[in-house]
């Protein structure tokens, strides 16, 4: 059964638009996409490539997958390992729009988004993940879908743009599974899903303790 | 000069207070409720806090630090939120009798000052205020 895997950049205040590229993403009229480019540095690089070495498959959102597209398939160093994985793993690409995917191996998802997942993830082994991707990643929290979450927490405050966790969302508690720092001070966590969320009594003097 | 540092609780997703200002949410262990801010009180000399926060600080820590029963750390804690001097911004005129408190004027004013006439970190006791703008009660450790 694959897993689906949530790997998402976001600015300390949450916002996930256009983190690579200034034209990424301008819906909105956001104005500071590529803020993480001054972060990326060879430690966030190497939690890259240890994490798309797990990539069984990956989940995208039409316009992920043409932003990726518009790049990877041009990159043909047989070392690269981040080039291999995106260039030769099964993509689901779900969208309405898209008919004829150039960038292959990939496979068009539409219809009932539950029902299409629960298929896809009976196809194979490993992790599904999902990059970027904003519309797709917070249907699939809506639906409780995502068995894991990495969040690149870039010590930026943008104050605008769109955020993975956006309102509306359904409360819910989350386990920390790993944490760690890159040397350009990203914070990389890890988070499963822990349900139900549990509430605590929040006084001064809880348990007699500060 | 010396600097102002935000202590603050959060959600993942960036929220401080349920919007009814609920803190049922936060978790309570050991490292958090104690070990943080330990390290916080090595540095930080003087408290910086709104009027509501500030109100519930003057209805707990005299009386814990004259409680010969709580817990040792309980009374050293209570006995530094004591001797620490608080700031306490808020435009109405409350209470501000706990001992080393006192009301500072309006905002701006008041941290460029205390910025300016000391040598020495800054801890500052920020409010909680959820999406509704409601203000709640909360600990020290905000």
């Amino acid at each position: 059964m694959r897993k689906p895997v949530v790997t998402t950049f976001v600015s300390l205040d949450g916002v996930m638009q256009s983190p690579g590229n200034p034209d990424e993403d301008r819906s909105g009229g956001f104005e500071f996409g590529g803020w993480l480019v001054p972060y990326m540095d060879a430690s966030l690089a190497a939690f890259s490539i240890e994490w798309i070495q797990q990539a069984d498959s990956f989940l995208l959102g039409r316009k992920s997958y043409e932003i990726l597209g518009a790049y990877w398939p041009h990159v043909s160093d047989p070392a690269d390992v981040l080039a291999r994985q995106l260039n030769t793993l099964p993509k689901y690409i779900v969208s309405n729009t898209l008919t004829n995917p150039s960038w292959g191996p990939a496979t068009v998802v539409t219809g009932d988004l539950a029902v299409e997942i629960a298929r896809i993830k009976a196809d194979g082994d490993g992790e599904l993940q999902v990059h970027g991707s904003r519309r797709l990643a917070r249907s699939l929290i809506d639906l409780g879908l995502v068995d894991e979450y990495r969040l690149w927490v870039f010590p930026v405050l943008l104050g605008v743009g769109e955020r993975l966790f956006g309102d509306g969302l359904a409360p819910g508690g989350l386990r920390l599974i790993a944490s760690r720092t890159s040397t350009s001070g990203v914070v990389v966590h890890t988070y499963q899903p822990a349900d139900p969320l549990t509430f605590g009594a929040f006084e001064l003097d809880v348990d007699g303790r500060v | 000069m010396r600097g102002v540092i935000v202590f603050v609780n959060s959600s993942v997703d960036g929220f401080m207070a349920a919007p009814s200002g609920d803190l049922r949410w936060l978790l309570h262990d050991d490292e958090t409720d104690h070990d943080f801010t330990t390290d916080l009180r090595g540095t930080a000399d003087t408290i910086l806090t709104g009027r509501v926060l500030f109100e519930s600080f003057a209805a707990a820590w005299p009386e814990r630090a004259a409680d010969r029963s709580a817990p040792s750390e309980l009374v050293n804690f209570a006995n530094w939120m004591l001797d620490t001097p608080k700031v306490v911004f808020s435009t109405r005129s409350p209470d501000v009798a706990m001992k080393n408190s006192r009301l500072s004027g309006p905002t701006d004013f008041g941290l460029a000052w205390h910025k300016a006439h000391a040598s020495s970190v800054l801890g500052l006791h920020y409010r909680r205020r959820s999406s509704a703008g409601d203000v709640t009660r909360s600990n020290y450790v905000e």
